[in-house]
């Protein structure tokens, strides 16, 4: 990345034929003391990888020293004097760094650890702010353990937000202490504060190296050939299940889950059809800001334009029931995913499962937390404008805005444009061509605190060409 | 081509002789008579090369890597030795026996210097700068708000520049050393250090910092007000800083271009920063090291790439070479022109004049201006 809030470099996008990277790749364990970190770090370190690893550890690490090289270091944070609060970088790490890659055999890997209480902003700024370590070194992955077990503890707190909003890798630890209820609430906990982590459940902290070292996660060609999958559509509910049935009563039954109610809107039938589909699916999404029905236990619910809400008790759960008259395809779009609370549809004496689902991710709202706030434009941008929107918006916002990634559609270029920032620093490069059918679009993600979706949605709006 | 510059006729230099060691050199001492090449690796190993080339004694000095090789002024006998391990050491520079453990503590120990006298050693690791006279310890300074990034010995041998975090400080050497001392703060900036030098007479010190400037501080008579400057316009961070041995003439880099500031000490000088830093523009790549020959008419330089570059006084690149990988040091012999360079595939190489001419042409790049300000 370049320097702080500069323009995204465009012109440097002949990265086909670019030399094979020979820089090191570099993640960063972090995590809270007891969450496993450490038994991770041991784990990769003993493993037979055949990786020469070298680690850096804060003062506090406990792992064994018989490894090849450990060097123990405390944060040493240097403002960068280029204007920017937010632009800080860790003077310790470039020197250690700097000495480590003046070897003849050069690692293969390196582990930075560091504790919960950090602020992983100046390690990550570190591989984009010196000259030095950007030319040698690759930021692969920000990986952070959670303990699934205690994590709620602390989850409010900054220190736990900032971890969770940098992370690219959350390994959600100890998911034997918990049961599968309580761990889905917690990963929509998760993604509604980093909706773009991938999150891996282990029990000792058992997982694949493959999964947490050389991943390239901040790798940007790596990144544009997963997408446009890395954003998932961003409605009001989280999930919509499809429903072949006959007339009758059904009984949609819930167990008790982290909300005290659920808001539900039931369509159909004929929903086979995908453009009606569509079309309930927006007209859900406006149903969704309507005033609520409340669910009695007399109350039948019936297909149509009804924003249902049923409480769902903390001991008993929740019963309605679901009248049907007409035979068909129906959809039920639910506020929260049916996992959380085991939801369930019985009718003519049997269990009926969805012939479809879909997930969605659920919107964060302007508040003063961290969240991940997803904006999906469909059109081409004007470079100039967009730049200087984010140049704007970066230098303005850059302290809460802890890391932004974005696939662009730029009017005028045949590519792919996409991006990542942290913090005010941000890179991009041309990506794939777009293909003749698709529809030209841009997605981009923010996450930080106290973010305002309506702000950043018509900020991006206003670039297109 | 403008600006292309043949070295014809002008100072041809060769290369020598290669050496392969164990791993990448770290930091290099020659003797005061210019016999001996006291050499130090990334393995922890020191070898010592008579007449640079023959290798008459090797040891390991420390687990880890070498961070400093320091031969005691007035006894080249005495080498001193700094590592990755928490070591500080004296050897006997000539067979390699260990004369003294100083310290053995687990913080890498970045810095080593003696005072010019050769009487007292100082050794700085983290928070703690650790003083010996012989193998005695004098104590330590110690500054639990700031690490020490760099630091050099005032030429005068009793105050030691030592560069923290936002500011550069002088310590006194006093009768004792006692554990409440403090530091005098000379300069405060916006920025974090990475190297410090001071003028060869005392004259001015000089600080590199990761933000690309570069401070100045020189004493003057007017008022005890010292002036500070500072000079901006460098794409990376100012790592490499090397005084001209007699003038006061400072060579930095930081990104590919080495900058010259003539810096006058005289208070009548230059208050409208009026004066311009030179540019020797050369290198492709960041430049990693420079070296002035002893006598100052000789400036060289090496970069990430492994180009190697002499400069004539005048600036002109006279010598060029491409050695494949980066350069780690470069240092001249004391007496001739001779000199010596590391590079990052552990090969050590001497380069000296050639007695014929087989000279290519060098390019010079078009001047760029960088500014000064005045702070």
């Amino acid at each position: 990345m370049t320097a702080c809030a500069q323009e995204a470099d465009r012109t440097n996008t002949t990265t086909t034929e670019k030399a094979a990277d020979e820089r090191v790749p570099v993640t960063v364990l972090t995590g809270f003391l007891g969450s496993g970190k450490t038994t991770l770090l041991n784990r990769i370190l003993s493993e037979e990888h055949g990786k020469r690893i070298a680690v850096i550890e804060n003062e506090f690490g406990e792992i064994g020293i018989d490894h090849e090289l450990v060097v123990q270091s405390d944060e040493e944070i240097f403002e960068m004097n280029n204007g920017c609060i937010c632009c800080t970088v860790r003077g310790d790490l470039i020197r250690i760094l700097g000495r480590l890659m003046r070897r003849k055999h050069k690692f293969d890997h390196i582990i930075i650890e560091t504790t919960g209480m950090a602020d992983p902003g100046p390690v990550a700024q570190t591989f984009f702010m010196d000259e030095e370590m950007k030319e040698k070194l690759r930021l692969d992955a920000i990986v952070t353990v959670v303990d699934a077990h205690h994590v709620l503890q602390h989850i409010d707190s900054d220190e736990c937000h900032a971890q969770l909003a940098f992370a690219d890798v959350v390994v959600l630890n100890k998911c034997d202490l918990v049961d599968d209820k309580q761990l889905h609430a917690l990963e929509s906990q998760l993604r509604s504060i980093n909706r773009l982590t991938d999150i891996h459940r282990t029990v000792h902290a058992a997982i694949g190296i493959e999964r947490l070292l050389d991943i390239h996660a901040f790798d940007l060609e790596t990144r544009a050939a997963e997408m446009p999958e890395f954003l998932k559509e961003e409605l009001p509910f989280e999930w919509a299940g499809l429903y072949d049935l006959q007339p009758g009563d059904y009984r949609l039954t819930l167990q008790p889950g982290p909300d005290p109610t659920i808001d539900l809107v039931l369509g159909g039938p004929g929903l086979q059809d995908t453009a009606l589909f569509e079309a309930w699916k927006r007209n859900s999404i406006v149903l969704y800001s309507s005033d609520p029905t409340f669910v009695e236990p007399t109350t039948c619910m019936l297909p149509g334009d009804t924003l249902y809400r049923l409480p769902v008790d903390g001991q008993q759960g929740a019963d309605a029931t679901l009248t049907i008259k007409t035979p068909g395809r129906y959809v039920l779009f639910t506020q929260h995913l049916p996992e959380e609370f085991d939801l369930t549809l019985h009718g003519d004496g049997r269990l009926h499962e969805p012939v479809e689902g879909h997930e969605y991710a659920s919107p964060h709202e302007h508040d003063d937390s961290v969240g991940s706030v997803g904006i999906r434009l469909e059109g081409d941008l004007d470079p100039d404008r967009f730049e200087s929107w984010m140049v704007g918006l970066l230098r303005r916002r850059g302290t809460d805005i802890f890391r932004s990634k974005g696939v662009l559609s730029l009017a005028g270029d045949t590519r792919r444009f996409v991006f990542q920032g942290v913090h005010m620093l941000f890179d991009g490069q041309a990506g794939r061509s777009w293909e003749d059918d698709a529809v030209r679009e841009s997605q981009l993600v923010f996450i930080g605190r106290d973010l305002d979706r309506a702000e950043l949605a018509d900020g991006l709006r206003a670039c297109l060409a | 081509m403008p600006g292309l510059a043949a070295i014809a006729g002008k100072a041809p230099f060769g290369l020598r002789h290669s050496h392969t060691l164990d791993d990448v050199v770290t930091d290099l001492a020659w003797s005061s008579d210019g016999k001996a090449l006291l050499v130090g690796s990334a393995a922890g190993a020191v070898h010592r090369l008579d007449h640079g080339s023959e290798v008459t004694a090797r040891w390991q000095a420390h687990d880890g890597g070498i961070t400093r090789l320091r031969l005691q002024p007035g006894d080249d006998r005495v080498l001193a030795s700094a590592g990755e391990d928490g070591k500080v050491a004296l050897w006997n520079s000539v067979d390699g026996e260990a004369l003294s453990t100083l310290a053995n503590e687990n913080d890498w120990v970045e810095h080593l210097a003696w005072t010019p006298d050769g009487k007292v050693l100082a050794a700085a690791a983290r928070k703690t700068i650790s003083l010996w006279q012989g193998t005695e310890s004098l104590g330590m300074w110690y500054d639990a708000r700031r690490h020490v990034l760099a630091m050099d010995w005032a030429p005068d041998g009793r105050r030691l520049a030592s560069a923290a975090n936002k500011g550069l400080y002088l310590w006194r050497l006093g009768d004792a050393v006692t554990g409440d001392a403090e530091p005098v703060q000379l300069l405060t900036f916006p920025g974090a250090p990475v190297s410090v030098a001071w003028q060869p007479q005392g004259r001015a010190l000089a600080v590199g910092t990761q933000d690309g400037f570069l401070q100045v501080w020189r004493p003057t008579d007017t008022n005890n007000a010292a002036r500070q400057l500072t000079m901006r316009g460098y794409p990376s961070k100012v790592n490499c800083l090397a005084w001209h041995p007699r003038r006061t003439v400072i060579a930095t880099a930081g990104g590919p271009d080495i900058v010259l500031w003539d810096m006058p000490v005289d208070r009548t000088d230059t208050k409208n920063g009026s004066a311009k830093g030179r540019p020797l523009r050369h290198h492709q790549a960041t430049v990693t090291a420079i070296a002035w020959s002893a006598d100052g008419r000789l400036l060289a330089s090496g970069d990430r790439n492994g180009r190697l570059c002499i400069w004539d006084e005048n600036g002109d690149a006279v010598f060029s070479l491409a050695l494949g990988s980066e350069i780690t040091v470069v240092q001249w012999h004391p007496v001739n022109a001779v000199l010596s360079v590391a590079d990052g595939d552990g090969r050590l190489h001497l380069v000296d004049r050639l007695q014929s001419d087989s000279g290519q042409p060098v390019r010079q790049h078009p001047a760029r201006e960088l500014r000064r300000a005045q702070d």
